[in-house]
């Protein structure tokens, strides 16, 4: 074995120890120290996964962490579910911790609910030291009060020595995306890849959208219902003031339906826009039994996007059809002019990855988290 | 999946047997007939499917219309969802065929069958987010004995509307009907302006006294219909408990009214 090559086992053997040598703390694992995650959603996540948001996102103002506002006239009809979810790494064994809110808007509580005495008390900005009890990590819940609008920093400081371990920013949410499934799909986990309206949902979603997604049936055919209440609360109550609406089939009609009564009732509503809309093969939703094709752009929206087939005897003649200014122009796609489209039925239109993904890059384009 | 949908249908088949839910037992000719439609290949045998379902439809469609609501119930994805309107588009269903074989249904005592048939009945009700629902197509029924299903089917629907239509019907002299037709005009104005946020809840009873005054008649009214529209106004805004003398509902006569009244209080109906 020739000198150098002892060297270089030597200096391999050096580096693969290294986690075991007491101070050589830069190749230990990396702790996470703050790790926020996506919306609850009722008194849970679903009908989304618990997801975390990234390591890398935690300081995006606009994929990172956001919350909403939790408005003192909030009706919550699924309970309290607008706090967010915090755990809180021990990242060094013999130090203690606190927390750093950017303003009072930031509360900071030990139960999902609220529950009397278990908010964290602050002292200005600072909160009291940590209670981690045994446990490494300890679980809190992060509260948006005050009126939207704004960024608020959450930081994990470290009191021996005295530094800044991690930090979090909050957006509020001023952005609700709803979407809405065709007839008879119904949201569940697993995610059913041919269910492609709750696949792009669920895309959004983990991109750090506020979603409802939600079965068309919750859409009256006068487009009032619990879908209609959500928005108008989330308008009313929390800051949101951009709204995104999709659907197939029968969920396009009940877009149509939604964003009808939307516009009709904007002056006692509050302020807001409609930044997008899409059909795919959009039925209009009247009744269960209603085949009749949407082909009425939805009132007031800012994008209208609108993807079609024909039907034919395979799907018993189902068919959306063109929708005036929609896009792409003049009047959406049929999708049995394009190559991955051709032949396709009413019944699969909604799984093509192209439609899929023209959705969620229009949607992504115009409203705000 | 067919098989299993089908499967499902006939393991309900006792439930349905044991229980008084008027809701239709599990038809195994019609079902299969409706899976044989949707795994229909060609022209030849989508006829042939069609062309069963016609001969076995029923009087007035009824087997038909009500084996269809049972597929619904079970149904999960689009295909077998929209099959209902499939077959109603294709055999041209008639609005009265379709009225007349749900009505009975509505007597069900699961609320998600009931938000089922309201689902299919809207069709025929020409909702509308200015005007409400029209509920004149069930006139006919209601002109002796509205039954007591359907009535709560109307007030479920369009509290306002379904007022409306059951004093139209059944209150035709002037000397009851006048004094009906205000009480509803100013329910129906409290929905509105509160919809429209020109009345803050928690000054109802100062700030619309007109609407109280019909509240009080309602509720003391002969008629058990409008006593339901004073508990219904009272489960939505529970300000007005006091005002629709829900205590008095609690105990009335009609089971519908009471039960109305029980719910918006929160006790056992």
């Amino acid at each position: 074995m020739s000198r150098t090559l002892a060297r270089l086992i030597l200096l391999l053997a050096a580096l693969t120890l290294a986690p075991a040598i007491p101070g050589a703390q830069s190749t230990r694992p990396m702790k996470s120290g703050l790790t926020a995650y996506r919306p609850q959603h009722g008194a849970g996540y679903f009908p989304f996964r618990r997801t975390r948001v990234p390591e890398a996102l935690e300081e995006d103002a606009q994929r990172g962490p956001g919350i909403r506002v939790n408005g003192a006239g909030e009706s919550d009809p699924a309970g309290e579910d607008d706090l967010i979810e915090l755990e809180v790494e021990r990242v060094l064994a013999r130090s203690s911790f606190v927390l750093e809110r950017g303003g009072a808007e930031l509360s900071v509580w030990r139960t999902r609910t609220k529950t009397p005495g278990s908010e964290l008390a602050f002292t200005g900005n600072r909160s009291a030291v940590l209670d981690f009890g045994a446990a490494d990590v300890v679980t809190l819940w992060v509260e948006r009060t005050g009126s939207a609008g704004g960024d608020q920093a959450l930081l994990l400081r470290a009191l021996e020595p005295d530094r800044v371990v991690d930090r979090l920013l909050f957006h509020a949410f001023q952005g609700l995306v709803v979407a809405l499934g065709g007839e008879d799909q119904v949201p569940g986990l697993p995610l059913d890849p041919n269910h492609g309206t709750y696949v792009v949902a669920t895309e959004l979603y983990e991109l750090g959208y506020d979603v409802l997604m939600r079965d068309e049936d919750q859409v009256g055919a006068d487009g009032s219902g619990a879908v209609y209440t959500e928005i108008v609360n989330a308008i009313q109550q929390r800051g949101v003031s951009e709204l995104a609406v999709f659907g197939y089939s029968h969920g396009g009609g009940s877009t149509h339906d939604l964003a009808e009564r939307l516009d009709l009732f904007r002056g006692s509503i509050g302020s807001f826009t409609l930044e997008f809309t899409s059909y795919v093969d959009g039925v209009q939703n009247d009744s269960d039994v209603d085949l009749d094709r949407e082909l009425r752009r939805p009132p007031a929206s800012a994008f209208h996007a609108n993807h079609y087939q024909r039907g034919t005897f395979a799907d018993f003649f189902l068919d959306g059809g063109p929708v005036p200014l929609s896009e792409p122009p003049p009047s959406g796609l049929d999708a049995e002019t394009t190559a991955w489209g051709a032949g396709t039925t009413h019944f699969l239109v909604d799984d093509f990855g192209e439609v899929r993904d023209f959705i969620q890059a229009g949607l992504a384009a115009r409203l705000a988290r | 999946m067919l098989p299993s949908l089908l499967a499902a249908l006939l393991a309900l088949l006792p439930t349905f047997t044991r229980s008084q839910d008027p809701w239709p037992a599990a038809d195994a000719e019609l079902q299969r007939g409706f899976e044989r439609l949707l795994a229909s290949d060609t022209p030849a045998s989508r006829t042939a499917a069609f062309d069963f379902l016609r001969a076995n439809a029923g009087p007035r469609h009824a087997r038909l219309i009500q084996q269809l609501m049972l597929w619904s119930e079970l149904s999960r994805d689009t295909d077998t969802g929209l099959l209902p309107g499939i077959v109603h588009a294709e055999l041209a269903l008639p609005a009265t065929d379709v009225i007349e074989a749900l009505l009975p249904l509505l007597a069900s005592e699961e609320p998600a069958r009931r938000a089922a048939l309201a689902r299919v009945l809207s069709e025929y009700e020409g909702h509308d987010s200015l005007r409400g629902a029209d509920f004149s197509l069930y006139r006919p029924y209601l002109r002796s004995e509205a039954p007591s299903a359907l009535v709560r089917h109307l007030f479920a629907t369009d509290p306002d509307a379904a007022l409306l239509t059951l004093l139209f019907v059944q209150a035709t002299e002037p000397v009851e009907q006048r004094p009906l037709l205000l009480a509803q005009h100013e329910l129906a104005d409290l929905r509105w302006r509160l919809r429209h946020g020109f009345l803050a809840r928690a000054t109802l009873e100062r700030d619309a006294p007109a609407a109280m005054a019909a509240l009080a008649l309602l509720a003391t009214h002969a008629r058990p219909w409008a006593r339901l529209a004073a508990a219904t106004l009272a489960a939505e805004e529970p300000a007005l408990r006091g005002a629709a003398r829900l205590d008095l509902l609690a105990t009335d006569p009609d089971p519908l009214v009471r039960s109305t009244a029980r719910a918006a209080l929160g006790t056992p109906r």
